[in-house]
């Protein structure tokens, strides 16, 4: 009997809390689309904007993904990224939908870019890889599984293959040899597009220090949205420990 | 302040803790608590005084995780990086530990009792002998205790943590112990200090990132960061959190199967992990008959 009652009132507990979070998130919904129909940036206004006020940009973001791609949002997304000088894009798709769609993703981003940008392709063998491109470039790259908790497990079979002491495994040792695995930089921005703040399994040994930050979806992503991440990640202040 | 507190709930607040078990409680929680040293400075008190509220606030939610039901915590309560910080403070958390640690082992009765297992996680090489002498009694005192669990991430970080296992799984390859087709990233998970992954990660005081916590364990945990800061994080910041989790939870349960894994291994593996957790015991026993 008693049981019942506090059955009853969870429910009722549950559904104004739920009411709750589904007016905030309607109401950031209207004030986001009010100040997009103000702010229409467009353009070389873009670059203008960013360059205005944001102390400190990432040098690596990676996008987490747990929906059906949207190829057009991403190509956006990449080239929003090369505007703001942020020079490594990730995108970690645990289903790997995008693994399969990377032709896609590139043809969208070639639609938008310039001629003169520079748009490197991490997931495929490259090899007019060099230096010394002029105008604006962005190294891109799919993550999957095989750099997540398997790059672990790979390092550490070539490590008994090559009969390594255990004494030479120092925490340095194993940062190096998985960043020439993962290729990239540690990320500096984690942007989750998920309704559920989760990391699905991302790369473990890379997210140590990234900033996690968590939107609804990537799909339709304004402009405006991703400036509001890059001024969040602008605002904190790492302390390293001390 | 004793770690094991006694019902410390209001009449509303255990009718609260009631409702909120009629929806999913996570199993395993994992606290990041930080923001000890800005609430020192808010009360314009010194840096120590804000640890130790910290403490107390650890006692404190304890309480509230045993009230509802939630059976496994895993806290971070000192990294390997905060050893950067100034020699004063470095010097004032070791004594607070200490002084904590042998308040722990005064209250073996209740800790016996209750069924508690503490266990602390992370290189006690890096800490002073006796400090090392008071975890090791008290981790092995409680080591079959079952009823619940306390983890407590000290001198710890993630990095190292996951070096360790590397390492582990090295030297049993290398005295074949296991063979090649045993590595993979399930056995890497249970050579870890601590290998039962959060339900969920709760951090404090802003700050939205891991910060090499549990880097491994919580790849697939619910996370929820608040602005609150840890000693000022009160029974309804935590009611909400619970929410938030419940709502997630739901999310999840509709959208995609949450299939628990369970590690299934050969009877190598089994052998290798139960050395391994051996010699583990071994040099806690070591630390806890040393002299000093």
């Amino acid at each position: 009997m008693l049981e019942a009652v506090y059955r009853f009132l969870y429910l009722i507990i549950y559904s104004v809390f739920l009411f709750h979070e589904i007016v905030c998130e309607k109401w950031s919904d209207l004030r986001k689309y009010l100040s997009d129909l103000n702010q229409n940036i467009t353009g070389p206004a873009m670059e203008q904007f960013v360059f205005q006020g944001l102390d400190k940009t990432p040098n690596h973001i990676s996008f987490i993904i747990d929906e059906t791609p949207s190829y057009k949002d991403l190509a956006n997304l990449v080239i929003w990224c090369m505007i703001t000088r942020i020079s490594f894009v990730s995108f970690y798709d645990k289903k790997g939908f995008l693994k399969k769609g990377v032709e896609k993703l590139e043809y969208e981003v070639n639609e938008r870019k310039l001629p003169s940008d520079h748009v490197f392709w991490h997931n495929q063998d490259m090899d007019d890889f060099k230096n010394g491109f002029s105008g604006r470039k962005v190294h891109v790259k799919i993550l999957t599984e095989k750099e997540s908790k398997k790059s672990l497990e790979i390092l550490c079979k070539k490590l008994i293959a090559e009969e390594t002491s255990t004494s030479e495994i120092t925490t340095e040792f194993i940062d190096d040899s998985l960043r020439e695995l993962y290729g990239f930089p540690d990320p500096d921005v984690g942007v989750i597009f998920s309704k559920i703040f989760s990391l699905s399994d991302y790369p473990p040994w890379q997210i140590r220090l990234t900033e996690l930050y968590r939107l609804n979806s990537h799909y339709n992503i304004t402009f405006n949205d991703f400036v509001n991440v890059l001024t969040k990640y602008s605002k904190c202040d790492q302390r390293w420990g001390t | 302040m004793s770690w094991i507190l006694d019902n410390s709930l209001n009449k509303f607040q255990q009718l609260v803790v009631n409702i909120m078990k009629s929806g999913p409680i996570p199993n395993h929680v994992g606290i990041i608590m930080d923001g000890n040293r800005r609430y020192a400075k808010k009360i314009n008190a010194e840096k120590v005084v804000g640890h130790s509220r910290g403490f107390d606030k650890l006692s404190e939610s304890l309480e509230w995780c045993k009230e509802l039901g939630i059976k496994e915590v895993t806290v971070y309560a000192f990294s390997i990086e905060n050893f950067k910080r100034t020699q004063k403070e470095v010097e004032e958390l070791m004594n607070l530990a200490t002084e904590k640690f042998e308040k722990l082992l005064d209250e073996e009765d209740k800790l016996m009792s209750e069924g508690i297992c503490v266990r602390v996680i992370g290189d006690l090489t890096l800490l002073r002998k006796d400090l090392q002498q008071l975890i090791a009694k008290a981790v092995l005192l409680t080591k079959d205790n079952c009823k619940s669990f306390l983890n407590i991430a000290f001198a710890y970080t993630s990095r190292e943590e996951m070096t360790s296992a590397v390492k582990s799984v090295l030297h049993g390859a290398s005295h074949n112990h296991i063979s090649l087709d045993d590595v993979t990233d399930a056995l890497l998970a249970q050579c870890l200090y601590t290998y039962s992954n959060p339900d969920l990660l709760i951090r404090t005081s802003g700050e939205v990132r891991l910060s090499d916590f549990l880097l491994y364990q919580v790849s697939q945990s619910i996370i929820y960061f608040t602005d609150v800061l840890w000693p000022e994080f009160s029974f309804w910041n935590f009611v909400m959190c619970i929410l938030r989790y419940q709502r997630s939870y739901f999310y999840l349960k509709n959208n995609k199967d949450t299939s628990i894994s369970t590690y299934s291994n050969n009877m190598r593996i089994e052998l290798f992990l139960s050395d391994l957790r051996q010699r583990r015991l071994d040099t806690l026993q070591k630390y806890a008959t040393a002299e000093i």
